[in-house]
């Protein structure tokens, strides 16, 4: 039989469509949120991060960033919010697709794409919170040294408790790569046979 | 045993009884007081259960109140100007206080109404009288506690009888304290009889906007009416004003118009004067009156002047007002939640009548007079007349009432609380206040649903309450339990200005729905200033407009050259923070007028005119930030001749002014 041919389960197939329909669901909602709190903000503030954009009260937070000299977040500032949506529907799109012509070559080229994906995008996130961290201007009214916010977890800084963690929308990320993952072991006699 | 150890057996178990009985009192007493603690006391971080507004009197103004721990939550400016914040001082502020006799800086505040829905407090607005030059405000209560709208009352005087609501808030009342020549003219005083009159007025509200009208005036005799308040359920579509001075004296009124037993109430069917209006029976006059009002989205108030009025004689409407006989110099009039019954607190006489608004209409369609009083029926008091509140007290003054269907009177001269039953007038209890009250408040009090719980008794005399403070004392009140069957003595707290009347609400009602900051986004003041970088200078002539932010911890521009002595500088300035309690203050060395206090997202503006060539600093007078002592500049001020560089500095920038 054709290696090229060689066709996936029809299990598979579905737990691929399921895959990629959800990771369309990660467009309406925040991929990630920091809280911070503080004596005079025991409301605390939040920041929402989605795969296009910020919410939450970015403003206050910006003007509170600018006496440690912090650079000010604004979403031009990052290509990310315009790549990690083409990212994400080119996920979705090639998932449809490998479920279609439902062959393993394709199928295996698609999971490797969403696992450099879900890579690239937590090296990058860990790389911005580094670079925020060590670039303040030299002549803030206060200065201090260099400072990583957390990714997942919760640090003091100043006068503020920061905590960080995934939100809804990664949490359906990683629903939608649990799901290609089933599809992989659904897929296996099928992978075994190709060789 | 002899007599004598008899005798001291019996002394020595009397005072071990006496002894015993002290303690025991004394223990009591402790467990009272702490009893009482614990009804006022709000633990640290929590909030009180009622938001009260007091009247300010003399100062002008309306404090608001949290309940039951007295605590001072806001003053809020209405018919005075306020430095705290520029309110009055400000271009943006200063139309608010505008009359048909120009700027006027200062009233006296008197009765604050909240707006009803049913007859129940709503929590949209809150409505105040000025008495002196006659007005009535509308405050926002809903959102920013802040005065919105201002509106004389043309043809009037001593606007006291003011500001009372009708059921569904279709109007608000005023009327003439002051009994003066009707349209005013120049004649001597000693011929008052006659040529004195009053009118009552009728306010209507927009009922989307809140916005006020003076929808129509009744031209009354010449007698000081005292008090108002307006009829619900059976009696709605009626108000009722009381009067002294039916012996229309106009010297020594303290013996002059006390010598009548009985005055009047005015009874006003005002749903027969809305149908007088349509039929055309009124006159229309051209008494002017200012009307002024806050945009909200511009961030600014207006003034204007209106010119027509519509006034009505009761013998050109018949059936729109009747006189109900009342004992003696009534002050304050009230109805009974169910509205069945009106009460005329008869200042001058220890009885009151309790009349009953069913026998009033039997009465009037029965025709049972005892003549007129310029051409206005007087009704028969005894067919008005439904009960006694006998021997209630020396000088009752005002009635709230509870959700239990009590009464609550104040009385100035025995300085008490008394508690009847409004439907016997049976006198259940007592409690001394301290001293010398004048209105009382139980939230809810004068609407058809009493939430009851509280009654707060608002003293003329303070006394010894507090420690000294010189001759000038604060007034003073007293919150009283009413939950139980007798009323209990929780707490003594001084108040700012002279607290005439109040309202309250439960804070569940508007407390969630206070506004934090103004959006910036919707700010559209025509001269606000949304980012640093559209910050400018504009020079018209003499007019110098600095288009200006504040945030922590900078203004921009904090440099400006080119000034000149002769020159108006406006600093227009604009909050840039959307953040919760950030306010930046604005102060310029030597101007007259008070700091700007400008809330998140707000433009005010401070009109300068420097005199002498120099520098002079300004500042933010608000401590907003760890940086608040940087937050400060300078503008310099050049001689008339002269011909300084227009430039200016700040937020790490350059910039020239702009000429027109």
């Amino acid at each position: 039989m054709n290696k090229q041919a060689e066709k996936l389960p029809i299990t598979a197939r579905i737990l691929v469509a399921v895959s990629a329909l959800i990771a369309i669901a990660a467009f309406f909602f925040p991929l990630w949120m920091y809280h911070l709190e503080a004596p005079q903000y025991p409301e605390g503030l939040n920041m929402y991060i989605w795969l296009y954009k910020l919410t939450g009260q970015v403003y206050i937070i910006n003007d509170l960033n600018h006496y440690v000299g912090f650079m000010q977040i604004k979403p031009e500032m990052y290509w990310e919010f315009k790549v990690l949506p083409v990212m994400t529907a080119i996920l979705a799109l090639w998932g449809f697709w490998v479920a279609i012509v439902g062959t393993v070559r394709s199928f295996l080229w698609w999971l490797g794409y969403y696992v450099v994906f879900a890579i690239f995008g937590l090296v990058d996130f860990y790389y911005r919170l580094w670079q925020f961290g060590h670039t303040v201007d030299p002549h803030a009214p206060i200065r201090i040294e260099g400072y990583v916010p957390p990714m997942w977890g919760t640090r003091h800084f100043m006068n503020f408790v920061i905590s960080s963690q995934p939100a809804t929308g990664f949490w359906v990320l990683l629903a939608g790569f649990f799901v290609a993952v089933l599809a992989l072991i659904a897929a296996w006699p099928a992978i075994k046979r190709r060789g | 045993m002899n007599k004598g150890k008899v005798k001291l057996a019996v002394l020595m178990a009397v005072v071990a009884v006496l002894a015993f009985v002290a303690f025991g009192a004394k223990k009591v007493a402790t467990k009272l007081a702490k009893d009482a603690a614990q009804k006022v006391y709000v633990p640290p971080g929590e909030y009180d259960e009622f938001y009260a507004f007091l009247s300010g009197g003399f100062n002008g103004q309306v404090s608001v109140v949290g309940l039951p721990s007295g605590r001072i939550l806001k003053n809020i400016g209405v018919f005075s100007v306020n430095p705290r914040n520029g309110y009055g001082y400000t271009p943006e502020t200063k139309p608010l206080l505008m009359t048909s006799h120009g700027f006027i800086p200062w009233d006296d505040t008197h009765h604050p109404e909240l707006s009803q829905t049913n007859g129940v407090p709503d929590g949209r607005w809150l409505f105040i009288n000025a008495n002196n030059t006659p007005r009535i405000a509308r405050l926002n209560v809903e959102k920013y506690m802040e005065t919105e709208e201002t509106i004389e009352i043309p043809n009037s005087a001593g606007n006291h009888p003011s500001s009372f609501i009708t059921e569904n808030s279709e109007y608000i009342t005023a009327g003439t304290r002051f009994s003066v020549p009707i349209p005013q003219k120049d004649i001597p005083i000693d011929q008052y009889k006659g040529n004195f009159k009053g009118t009552l007025s009728f306010i209507s509200i927009d009922p989307k906007t809140g916005m006020m009208d003076v929808a129509f005036q009744i031209l009354v005799p010449g007698y000081d009416y005292d008090l108002a308040h307006c009829g619900k359920g059976p009696s709605h579509g009626w108000c009722f004003f009381t009067s002294y001075n039916t012996e229309q004296a106009h010297t020594l009124l303290e013996i002059n118009a006390s010598q009548h037993d009985k005055d009047f109430i005015a009874a006003v069917n005002w749903k027969r004067a809305e149908e007088c209006i349509k039929e055309g029976k009124y006159e229309t006059w051209h008494t002017p009156y200012a009307h002024n009002w806050y945009d909200e989205k511009k961030h600014m108030a207006f003034s204007e002047i209106k010119k027509e009025e519509k006034v009505i004689k009761p013998d050109q409407c018949p059936g729109v007002v009747y006189f109900i006989p009342t004992p003696k110099s009534p002050h304050g009039v009230d109805v009974s939640p169910d509205g069945k019954y009106i009460l005329g607190d008869g200042k001058l006489s220890a009885t009151m009548a309790v009349f009953s608004f069913d026998k009033m209409i039997k009465a009037i369609k029965e025709k049972k007079f005892a003549g007129d009083a310029y051409g206005i029926p007087i009704l028969d008091f005894d067919s008005v007349l439904d009960h006694y509140v006998k021997n209630v007290c020396l000088g009752p003054l005002h009635t709230e009432s509870d959700n239990k269907g009590y009464a609550y009177t104040s009385c100035f001269i025995s300085s008490e609380v008394v508690k009847w039953k409004w439907s016997t007038g049976e006198i259940v209890d007592r409690i001394p206040v301290y001293y010398s009250i004048g209105h009382l408040m139980i939230p809810g009090g004068d609407s058809a649903k009493p939430w009851g719980k509280y009654l707060l008794a608002m003293n003329k005399i303070t006394k010894d309450r507090y420690l000294p403070t010189g001759p000038e004392l604060n007034q003073s009140a007293q919150l009283i339990d009413i939950s139980g069957d007798k009323m209990q003595l929780l707490l003594d707290f001084p108040t700012l200005g002279e607290p005439h009347y109040a309202q309250a609400l439960p804070a569940s009602m508007i407390k969630d729905k206070q506004a934090k900051i103004y959006n910036l986004k919707e700010n559209e003041h025509p001269y606000a200033t949304k980012s640093e970088k559209d910050v400018k200078i504009v020079r018209k002539g003499n007019e110098v407009h600095v288009y200006m932010t504040a945030i922590r911890s900078h203004f921009v521009p904090d440099n400006i050259e080119g000034v000149k002595v002769g020159d108006t500088v406006y600093f227009h300035v604009t909050n840039l923070e959307q953040d919760w309690d950030i306010p930046h203050g604005f102060a310029v060395y030597g101007a007259d007028m008070p700091n700007l206090l400008i809330m998140p997202g707000q433009t005010l503006t401070l009109v300068w005119k420097p005199e002498k060539p120099g520098v002079y600093p300004f500042y933010c007078t608000d401590f907003c930030s760890a940086l608040h002592q940087e937050m400060q500049g300078y503008v310099r001020v050049s001689p008339a001749d002269a011909n300084p560089p227009m430039i200016w500095r700040g937020g790490g920038e350059e910039g020239k002014w702009t000429v027109e």
